[in-house]
Parts: C-alpha cells; structure tokens; sequence
C-alpha cells in the first residue's frame, strides 16, 4: 500500500505514559513496525482499557526486565535490527540499564534516537522531575487559557494539551529524520522537550509580552460580537464569530434585529456597544436549541458552533463521513490528523495484549530457541 | 539539514499553513512563499504590530522567499514555480483554487499536496463558515477543556490558548507534508493530505476517549469529587507563592515523605486522616493544599522549584511571558530565534528539538532573521 510510507521500519518504543505511545501508534499508523516493551511487573502496563486502548493501536507487544543485563543484552540486538528508538525515561533509568545514545549508537550507528522529556536532556533544569500537566503551567499556557483559580478549573491545566502537542513534534522530527537517513544513511539524536513544545505555539503572548501589549484577551477585541452565549437546555452553547460587516449584517438579520447592523456597521462601533450586542445575541440564543441556533447562523454564512462534547463530535456526521473516530478492537479510537485523496488515513488495528509478540521478536526476530526462551521467562528476563 | 534538498511552496493564509511551512523550512527544506493579491492574507495586519508590521506575520513568514502572485490569473507562472517544489502547503477553498490544484495533482505525479483547512475538503461541515473559536467548540476541544467544572452555568466551554490550536495544527500538517515526501521519494505517486484543524483537536481528546471506551457517554462538565482519573485534586497541587504561583505534585509516598520533609514536617502532617495514604490525600486535597500554601505563600516561585527539584519532587512554577522569555533553561538550549521587525529584535520560539545526526551536524538553534520584506504591487514572480 502506497500511503504505508513507514513500511519495513522497525522501531522500538520504550515510551510511556501519553507523548510518546501516541507518537508511535502514528507511525504504526504509517507502516511501522513498532515494538513496544513492557512488562508485566510495572503497574502502567496492566490497565490496558481507557485512553491506554486509544493510544497503542498497531503495536505488537514484548515483556522484557530492563534491569536485567540479560534483558538488555537483547534489547540491543533488537536495536541493532531497527531503526528509530523512541523513549521518555529519566536520565538515570536510560543510563542504569545502558539504554543512552551513546551506547545504543555503538550497536546501531545509524539509529534515529528520540528523547522525549519535560524540559529537555541539556541545560540547568536537565535533571528536573516533571509531569506534562506541570509543563503546561511551566509554559505559561495556564495563565493564558483562562484566570489562574485553586481548583485549577479551565485554566490549562486540565486536561491534557502538552502531551499530544508533544506527540506530533515528535512525528515530524522522527519523520523528518528518517528521510534524512534514507538519502544519506545517517541516523540522528533527537531531543525533544515537552516544555518547549508547548512555548513553540504561544509567540502571540511573548511578542505582545516583547512589546508591551496587553495579552490578547485583555486588548481590543478584533471581532465584535465573538464568543460563547447560552442555548436552550442543560449546558448548551453556541459559539459564533463575525468575521466582518457582511457576518455581522447576517446575524443582525437572523436574531431578528436588523435595525442594530444598520445601527452600528463598524467594528469600531461595535466595538464600543460590545455589551448591548451580546445582550442581544445572548437573549436570541437563550431560547434557541444550540443546534436550532447553529443551523440557522451556517445558513446565513456566519462561523457558529454548537459546543460539542467528546459524544457529540463522535456522533456527529461529519465525523462519521471523514472517519476521524473509528472503531478499533470494540471501542473508539483516533485516527491520523489527515486523509489522503482515497479516504485513507492510517492503518490501525487493536492494541495487542501484553506479551502478544514475544513469541514472534524472541523467536523469529533473535532466533531464540523454545528451550532459551522457556529459560529466560523462568527467570523473569523475559516477564 | 534533515529536509535539504526539497522545496516548499506555501500558498496559504491564516496560521495553520504558513506555520507548516514555516516548520519545514526550519528542518532544511527551501520554502517559497506565494504572496496572491487575489487571496489576501488577513494576518498581513493582524496584531500584535511591530512597527507597521505584524510581528506574527512576520514570524510565520521569515525565512521565506516571498513572491507577489496571483495563481489563478497566471497559472503558467505558478506551474513554473512549482517546477521545482516537492511539497505545495495551500489552504484555498474557492473552486478556481480548487480546480487548479486538482490539474496540478494531474500533471504532477511528483508532489505533495497538502491542503489545510477548518474542517475538511469532504463532509457535511466542510464547506461551513467558521473561525479558530467556532472550529474548537466544533471539535469538542473547548468543551474537554473546561471539564471538570464545579460550576458549568458560570464556566462556559472555552477554547485553547491564543494561536496554539491553529498553530498545533501547523505541526501535524507538516508531518503530513513529510509523510507525502517520504510516499513520493519511495516512488510512489505523491499524495494529498487533506488536513482539518478540527481534526487535529481530535488528538486532545484521548483521555474522554478513554472514558467513552469505559462506558461513558453523558461528559457531564460537573466536577465529581473523587473521581479517580482526575489530575486536578490529589495528583497536582496549585499554591500561592510571594511573586505568582507554583505546581507540585509529590503523588507517591516517597515523593510525598520528601516534600513533607521540605515543608519542615508541620504538625497536620502526621495526621491520617489528612495524609494517611495516597487516596487519603486525593479526598483531602483542598484541605492539604491550603496547609501547604501556608509554608510557600512567603517565599518565591524559585525558590520553591529550587528546593522542591533538589528534594527530587516535581514542581514547577506558573509562568507568565516575561518568565518564558528570561527562562535559564530555555535560553541554555538556545530556544529562541531572532526575529528583527521593524528595527525591533524580538525572541520567538525555534523548533522544540535538538537534533544531532550521527555525523555531528546540527539543526541550527537561535537563529536570527529579518521580517520578510514583500514584493511591492505589480512585481513579477
């Protein structure tokens, strides 16, 4: 299959957690071979319902101890028959089993290594303990998405923003990387930092921040009536935008009040009546249906949504139409962020059972026998 | 480096598909920039202004080559410029662009096209009106974001931070543009990736997916106490510092017994029932993190990072911009890159990734680059 571009690369996936599992079902989605290594005895592994089930589609699965020399001894030989090692340890786990750069580079010289950790493996802070959720107060995201409060409620930092904005830096540097070692046989050390690729989305603030501007929720606002208002209905919203004077003379006309958009044509002056607006598309909205609301604002060509929920955008038909959300080993999952001209977008089957391929990486890959294998699972190498 | 070699050319508006582009051009790849006078870009003047420029403009768009042209009026000048292009980054939805990157995609078996846009070239929704807000109430990105809520009447769903949706967006767009690179150098016919940024949000989503996978399907925004998977409550605190606030989150019983060490083991630290054990704490959470304010209201941010780091608990302080900007770390690694507007030198954020390849060149870092200057009106391509 021609989309399959990661066809006949291995990668073994030491990764955990969201960032990088999420990384390596894209490329699994892409072709790759991804071996991920667990093991039995760690407690992250065993709950494998959840978001665990959405993020590991099309990766076999190995039980190894890590801390074993003999696990680590083939550890290396699979790396040395791959291709992209993929892994977001701390630096004392990486170097207590001999899982570095420096060592994986001397069994695979051309290996594409990514490093995925909170803040990056150089600089003062290298050492730090950190958990995405932390970064994305760290960034200064927190204090962007809305006012910093003690519950931490709609604030930044619940849920999850770093580690899937993590991930698909990861993608790109590991993609870019393996093409860059097919033209020239090179392999490559990436290190990537969770914090910066969350700051890598926020120059709007650091400009203003530079130019002594007010944040952008703060200044003048470009768009006037913008926002959320209430529907009809147990939490139900309506977003809607006016991009212009043609928005803003449709919405006038479809809340029934025409009169204002003559009234007041310009952002200018929208500006300054901003409350009396929202007052009245906010007791136009009120007794609206968001989906009432949102058809009659599309209609007349004005951006407006209905705020989904995660069960909305799934049943939504639009999703269903593109297949952003299909459904893999009995439960939904996420397919890649794009489609190709066919409709393709990812190859994804079920996430595999702990220790589904070790049968398969032991014995076909490293040509362990039965009885070396029996003897290593006896001895919990292989566990 | 990684990307040498290709070329990019960027037909696109907005932030999703210049930052792509934008990206490629970091990783090596030469990225002309078509400037169509037919399609002005809305962020020509966007705020915020450097000058009489807009410096995020400005940011997308350095490094480029940029070239006034109209595609649509001059389309022998825009398959002359494309002779070159591996990778074309467009995000027109008019039928002439339309029609004229489908007869691109005929004659050129040999590039990548990838066409961002808010919801899709396919689908019920995708030929909607729509904004950065309406896209991630759409997605469900600004509903997962305001959940849970102890009050959802007062705490509406609200969408991410500034650009960073948009721009998130960008990255996985140019992974789609690597992707198609990678299908056409294996030689293949090159495809088109179709990019929604709605569907990027799709990724934010994973933990209520999680959820759905376990039953559930209301997503109420209502706080409920207790709820195991929830960060917020017993697995991070938030704490007032003398200068803004900082995060921990000692969550194991080591990490815990440290940081009650650090804190200089008060009396309501031996008490069960506040700090018996994990679950304990998680139940007790409000209660444990007005006690522990107690001990970080009087002192810095830094110096409860330092302390806490060095106790090896998990802290972190709450930045705010200027922070990011005079940040140590940051600047070890050489994070930011110059960008000269309008005789102002400004930081902006690099590639997040240090990357070496084993012949021991590197990805530059700290770059510094001129706001690109347009061409003026009527200038040839």
């Amino acid at each position: 299959m021609r989309q399959l571009a990661l066809a006949g690369t291995r990668v073994v996936d030491f990764s955990w957690v969201v960032a990088g599992p999420m990384t390596t079902k894209m490329l699994a989605a892409m072709g790759a071979e991804v071996i991920k290594v667990e093991s039995t005895r760690r407690p992250e592994f065993k709950n494998r319902g959840g978001y665990f089930a959405v993020l590991n589609n099309g990766k076999r699965s190995i039980t190894v101890n890590i801390g074993d020399q003999r696990g680590q001894v083939l550890l290396r030989r699979l790396i040395a028959m791959s291709d992209v090692v993929v892994e977001n340890f701390s630096r004392s786990v990486l170097m207590k089993n001999g899982l570095s750069y420096e060592e994986i580079r001397k069994v695979r010289p051309d290996i594409v290594f990514c490093s995925a950790s909170g803040v990056g493996r150089t600089g003062p802070q290298a050492e730090a303990l950190a958990y995405g959720t932390l970064l994305q107060g760290y960034s200064g995201r927190a204090g962007l998405v809305g006012a910093i409060n003690a519950e931490m409620e709609a604030m930044g930092i619940v849920p999850a923003w770093t580690d899937p904005v993590t991930a698909i830096w990861e993608v790109t540097a590991i993609l870019a990387a393996l093409r860059h070692r097919r033209r020239t046989g090179e392999g490559a050390y990436l290190d990537l930092s969770m914090l910066e690729s969350t700051v890598a989305e926020l120059p709007e603030a650091l400009l203003r921040a530079q130019l002594g501007l007010p944040p952008e929720r703060e200044d003048a606002p470009a768009r006037v009536p913008e926002g959320i208002f209430r529907c009809r209905g147990e939490d139900s919203w309506l977003a809607l935008s006016v991009r212009n004077d043609a928005d803003w003379a449709a919405l006038a006309a479809v809340i029934g009040r025409p009169g204002l958009a003559d009234e007041l044509p310009a952002l200018a002056d929208r500006r300054m009546a901003r409350a009396r607006i929202d007052a009245a598309v906010g007791a136009w909205a009120r007794g609206l249906d968001a989906a009432e609301a949102e058809r009659a604002l599309v209609a007349a060509g004005v951006p407006a949504a209905r705020s989904r929920s995660t069960g909305d955008i799934l049943d939504d038909p639009h999703s269903a139409a593109r297949g952003i959300f299909p459904e893999i080993g009995g439960v939904r999952s996420i397919a890649l962020p794009w489609r190709d001209e066919e409709g393709w977008r990812g190859a994804l089957s079920a996430t595999p059972a702990i220790g589904a391929d070790n049968d398969h990486v032991f014995r076909n890959l490293l040509g362990l026998s039965g009885e070396e294998m029996a003897t290593l699972v006896r001895e919990e190498v292989i566990v | 480096m990684f990307l040498s070699g290709v070329t990019v050319v960027d037909w696109s508006t907005g932030y999703t598909g210049p930052f792509a582009a934008r990206i490629l051009g970091d990783l090596g790849a030469t990225v002309i920039r078509v400037d169509d006078p037919g399609v002005p870009d809305p962020l020509r003047t966007a705020p915020p202004l450097a000058g009489g420029q807009s410096a995020l403009h400005a940011y997308l768009n350095a490094g480029k080559t940029i070239v006034r042209l109209d595609p649509l009026a001059d389309a022998e000048s825009f398959v002359e410029l494309l002779a070159e292009a591996a990778i074309l980054v467009e995000s027109h939805d008019g039928a002439g662009q339309r029609a004229l990157v489908t007869e691109l995609r005929t004659a050129r078996r040999d590039l990548t096209v990838v066409s961002v846009s808010a919801y899709g070239r396919t689908g019920p929704a995708a030929s909607w009106p729509w904004s950065d807000l309406t896209v991630q109430h759409f997605a469900g990105l600004a509903h997962n974001q305001s959940r849970p809520v102890k009050d959802p009447e007062r705490t509406p769903p609200q969408p991410g931070a500034e650009r960073e949706g948009p721009l998130a967006a960008g990255v996985a767009a140019a992974a789609a543009a690597v992707w198609g690179l990678l299908v056409a150098e294996s030689g293949e016919a090159a495809p088109h990736a179709d990019l929604a940024v709605s569907e990027f949000y799709a990724n934010v989503l994973f933990e209520s997916l999680g959820e759905h996978g376990a039953g559930e399907r209301s997503f109420d925004r209502r706080r409920k106490e207790f709820k195991g998977t929830e960060v917020a409550g017993g697995l991070i605190w938030i704490m007032p510092c003398s200068d803004g606030w900082v995060m921990a989150s000692p969550r194991e019983q080591h990490q815990w017994d440290r940081w009650i060490e650090l804190l200089g083991s008060p009396d309501w630290s031996r008490n069960p029932e506040l700090c018996g054990d994990k679950l304990q704490r998680k139940r007790k959470w409000g209660e444990l993190q007005a006690l522990m304010a107690e001990w970080t209201r009087g002192r810095s941010r830094d110096e409860v990072f330092t302390r806490a780091q060095a106790a090896r608990v998990a802290c972190f302080p709450v930045s705010r911009p200027d922070d990011i900007l005079s940040n140590p770390q940051l600047d070890h690694r050489a994070f930011f890159d110059r960008l000269v507007v309008d005789g102002h030198v400004l930081a902006v954020p690099g590639l997040p990734v240090i990357a070496t390849t084993s012949a021991g060149n590197r990805l530059a870092r700290g770059n510094e680059r001129t706001a690109p200057t347009p061409p003026a009106e009527g200038d040839a391509a």
